[in-house]
Parts: structure tokens; sequence; C-alpha cells
């Protein structure tokens, strides 16, 4: 198993988020994560990627047959787990070809390999900026300075294609998109799943799974999965409401 | 240990429709004190492109003053760098006496260790129709201290000008310490100016999405901290001087520079010239 998340309990400042939540994903699935506001989602995408001020009270997060519990984000990064931020950072200073080629090297720093070449790398840049349709005016831009919405998700998943990823997860891609941006957006997801990576994609509605199929989908509430099935939960979702899953936890 | 102790006084006019460029190198190989006064006047149509790179011994002191007189549609660009401070005072003041000028004075501070940089900043618009810009900015490590005191005076009658002036300081321990006073006097009613003072520390959501991309907390670190001071030295325009003192923040944000005990002016020879005009 990719991921093997047991009983995690997640506290920020002192208020317990996650009450035991357990997640499995294998290689080469795709799992969907829905839920109303307020139930822990993306503090499921902090705790797994390993951000300070999230505290794990109680737990295990095994990822590729260790428990990361502990260990710094970039080394988790390094080992192969990506976020595509719901808000993504702007950087001052700090254009996205400078930005990428750091963290592509750091990446093969950490596999030993060495560093990619100045011609290798821009012939990378340029095949994946071209699968999200970003034109190369961005590259001497600064990261995310001056983006629109949909650019700065783009942007987050021409960066996951740049690093391949074992384990990406998706927090509220789909938010702020129109739909021809939400379509080039799931066409580079499409594009990058494979048998030996997983995507966790974190969603408020069922949009986003019309475009990016899921093979599992988990309801969250109150700080847990309470629900999970096929795909088609995620209609049932939809039609049902969240108040559906409210009452049933009552 | 002996104290050599320099006084310079220096007189320097850019003459009309010339164009000068001057780089003064501070460094204190052997120099315990100085106090410097430095007076240009710059003539009508005239302009001046200035670069100040400072690099003291940690024990060293020096007091620079430097008036600059502008007259109609002259060009001022200054720009001032500071890697090493021991104790050190910039004084600039420019008076702009005739219409249609441009002055834009651009400071950086890089102080660590006890260091203490002070910089005092006037600029007096004493006519109508001209535009300043002066930025500073300085990044703080360990007991360091340093001042800013900018001063925008804006005469009577001096109407349409256009006045900016900003300070931001990234201060990396608790101990380091920034006094910032960003001051503008205005006496006329058609102008355009402003002012502002940041301090902080490293932004922790972004220091985050580095790290989530694989960066290395060092890494993430020196990034942000090249990328606020390359906002300065961008200005530098002598494309040698800029590569030059590029290389020099580069090696001094990851603490090679400071461990030079003397200068490190002797690795890097950009002009060759120190406490001298050229």
């Amino acid at each position: 198993m990719l991921l093997n998340i047991k009983n995690l309990h997640v506290s920020v400042g002192g208020k317990e988020i996650l009450k035991g939540l357990n997640l499995g994903v294998n290689e080469g699935e795709i799992h969907a994560i829905m839920g109303p506001n307020g139930t822990g989602k993306s503090t499921l995408a902090a705790a797994i990627t390993g951000r300070e001020g999230y505290e794990i009270t109680e737990g295990e997060i095994w990822y590729k047959g260790k428990n990361i519990v502990g260990m710094s984000p970039e080394d988790r990064a390094n080992e192969g787990i990506f976020l595509s931020f719901q808000y993504p950072v702007e950087i001052p200073g700090v254009s996205i070809q400078n930005f990428m080629r750091t963290a592509v090297n750091s990446k093969r720093e950490y596999q030993g390999l060495p560093a990619l070449s100045t011609i290798d790398f821009m012939k990378k840049m340029k095949e994946k900026q071209a699968m999200v349709e970003i034109t190369e005016k961005l590259q001497n831009r600064f990261v995310n300075v001056g983006y629109s919405g949909g650019e700065k998700k783009k942007n987050e998943i021409f960066q996951m294609a740049m690093l391949e990823p074992s384990l990406a997860i998706l927090d509220e891609t789909d938010s702020g998109l129109d739909i021809d941006a939400l379509r080039i957006v799931a066409n580079g997801v499409n594009q990058l799943h494979n048998k030996d990576n997983a995507f966790v994609v974190i969603t408020h509605y069922q949009r986003l799974l019309d475009y990016i199929v899921p093979d599992f989908v988990h309801v969250m509430y109150d700080g847990r999965i309470v629900k999970s099935g096929g795909k088609h939960l995620a209609i049932e979702l939809e039609e049902k409401g969240y108040e559906w899953i409210k009452e049933m936890n009552l | 240990m002996f104290t050599v102790m320099e006084f310079l006084e220096n007189n320097i006019v850019v003459e009309r429709n010339r164009y000068r460029q001057l780089v003064v190198i501070d460094d204190t190989e052997h120099l315990q004190a100085q106090e410097e006064h430095c007076d240009i006047v710059v003539d009508e149509n005239a302009q001046l492109e200035m670069y100040r790179i400072q690099n003291l011994d940690n024990t060293a002191s020096l007091k620079t003053h430097i008036h600059i007189h502008q007259q109609r549609n002259s060009r001022v660009h200054f720009v001032v760098i500071s890697f090493n401070a021991g104790d050190l005072h910039n004084h600039i003041e420019v008076d702009i006496d005739g219409e249609g000028c441009e002055t834009q004075v651009y400071g950086l501070y890089l102080v660590d260790k006890k260091q203490h940089v002070e910089n005092y900043l006037k600029i007096n618009h004493n006519v109508p129709h001209c535009n300043s810009d002066t930025r500073f900015k300085g990044i703080m490590d360990d007991e360091a201290t340093a001042v800013f005191n900018g001063h925008v005076y804006v005469a009577p009658g001096a109407q349409k000008t256009d006045a900016q002036q900003n300070n931001a300081n990234i201060i990396l321990t608790s101990t380091a310490k920034i006094d910032t006073k960003p001051f503008l006097e205005i006496y006329a009613d058609d102008v355009k100016c402003s002012h502002g003072t940041s301090t902080g520390q490293l932004d922790q959501e972004v220091m985050f999405y580095m790290r989530q991309r694989g960066i290395s907390m060092a890494n993430a670190r020196m990034l942000l901290m090249y990328a606020f001071a390359a906002e300065i030295s961008n200005h530098i325009k002598i494309d040698s001087l800029h590569e030059t003192i590029d290389d020099m923040i580069k090696r001094r944000l990851r603490g090679e520079l400071s461990s030079c005990d003397h200068c490190v002016l002797h690795c890097s020879k950009p002009v060759g010239i120190r406490n001298k005009t050229v």
C-alpha cells in the first residue's frame, strides 16, 4: 500500500480537528475526499505533507513502508508527496524557472542523481508547460505573482508534472476555475496518472469528478471518514446534499 | 593594534550635459575610524550614476556625509550597498533646486553579529515638477541593529512633486533590531507622495510552499533573502559591477562573506579602487 493512515488524530492550536481518520491508498488509484466545510479535509492534506502547527496527537501515517510522522516537509516532498495548494502563495523576486530548477534539483540530489543540465531542464519545462497550456511568458515571471486564479491552479499542475510525484494531493484544485481551466487541469492530471502513482482529490463539488474519475469516494464529517464508496457516491452526495451526511451522523 | 583615523573631503561637479558614473568602495583593511564629507553638484541636464559598496571590518567605524545639489533637468541614480557594517552611518541629503529633476536613491544593508548601520536620508523638493524614489532594504541577523531615518521635504510651491519612500526589513532573530522612521513633510497641495515601512520575518506560508516542493529550509531562506536583496541590487546598471555585487550578496547570505576577516574585495576587486572616487 502506498499510503496507509491509521487512527489519525490532529490538533491545531489545541483544538482537535481530525478524530481518528483511517485511509488506505494503493498505487494506481484515484481517491476523492468530499465533505462540508470545516470537517478537516485541508487538515488531512497538511498532516500528510508535514505542515508545522498541525500536531499529530495519535495515530500513524505510513507512506512507502515508512511512518513519516516527524519527517520534514522537504523530505516528504522528495519522497514523492506533492500538494497542489488550495491557495498557492506568491513569491515575489523568485522566477518560476529558478524555483522549479531548485525544486527539481533538490529532489535529484535527494535521490543521489546529478543536477539536470540547463538544456534538459528547459526542454522538460517547455514540455510540461505545454501540457497545461501555460504560455512560456510565465517562466520569467515571479512565482504566482500577478497570476489569475486559473493560472495559479494550472501552475500547480505544471509543478506536479515537473516533480512527478508518487502521491499527489489536490486540495480544492477546482475552486475558482472556469470550465475551460477545469478541463485543462483535469486533462493534466489524467495524463500524469499511471499505475505507479496515486491521487487524492479533495473537492467540495462533484463537478471535478466528471473529469477526474475516482476509484473511491470518501465522505468526511467531523474529523473522520464516515462513508466510503465508488464514484456513484459522489453523485448520490450531490443529489442528497451534505445534510444527508449530517443527519446520518447525529 | 594601531588606529588610523581619516577625514576625507571631496567636492565633485558633474558639468552641464555630462553623464558620469562614480563607484566608491569603502573597506577597512587598516582603517578603524573614518569620517568623510562629500559635496556633489549635478549641473543642468547632467546625469550622475553613483554606486557605493561598503564592506567594513566588524570593529571599524565609518561616517559618511553626502550632499547632492541637483540643477534643472538633472538625474541622480545612487545605490548604496552595505555588506558588513561595523559601525556605519550614511547621511545622504539631496537638494533638488531645479525643475524637471529625477532622483533615485536605493540602499541595501545586510548586517549580522553586533554590527550597526544607520542611514539618514533627506530629500528636499525645493522646486516643482520633480520625482524622487528612495528605497532601502535590510536583512538583520544575530544581534545587529539598524536605523533608517527617511525625510522627504516638499517646499511651499513645489507642486507636481512625486516622492516615494520605502523601507523594508527582514529580521532573522529576536535579538536583531531596526528603528525605522519614514517621514514626509509637505507644504504643497498638488503632490503625489507616499511612504511605507514593513518589518517582518520570512513568511512562513511561503517557506512551507517551498519546502513542500522539496527545497530545504536553508535553501528556501536563501532564495527568499536573495530575492528580497536583488530588488535593490538590480538597480546597479553597470553589468560587471552588478554581477560582482550579486555574487557577493549570494556569498554573504550563505555566510561566507563575513568570514573574510579584512576585505572581501581582495577576492572580487570589481574596480580595484578603494576610498577614492573614480
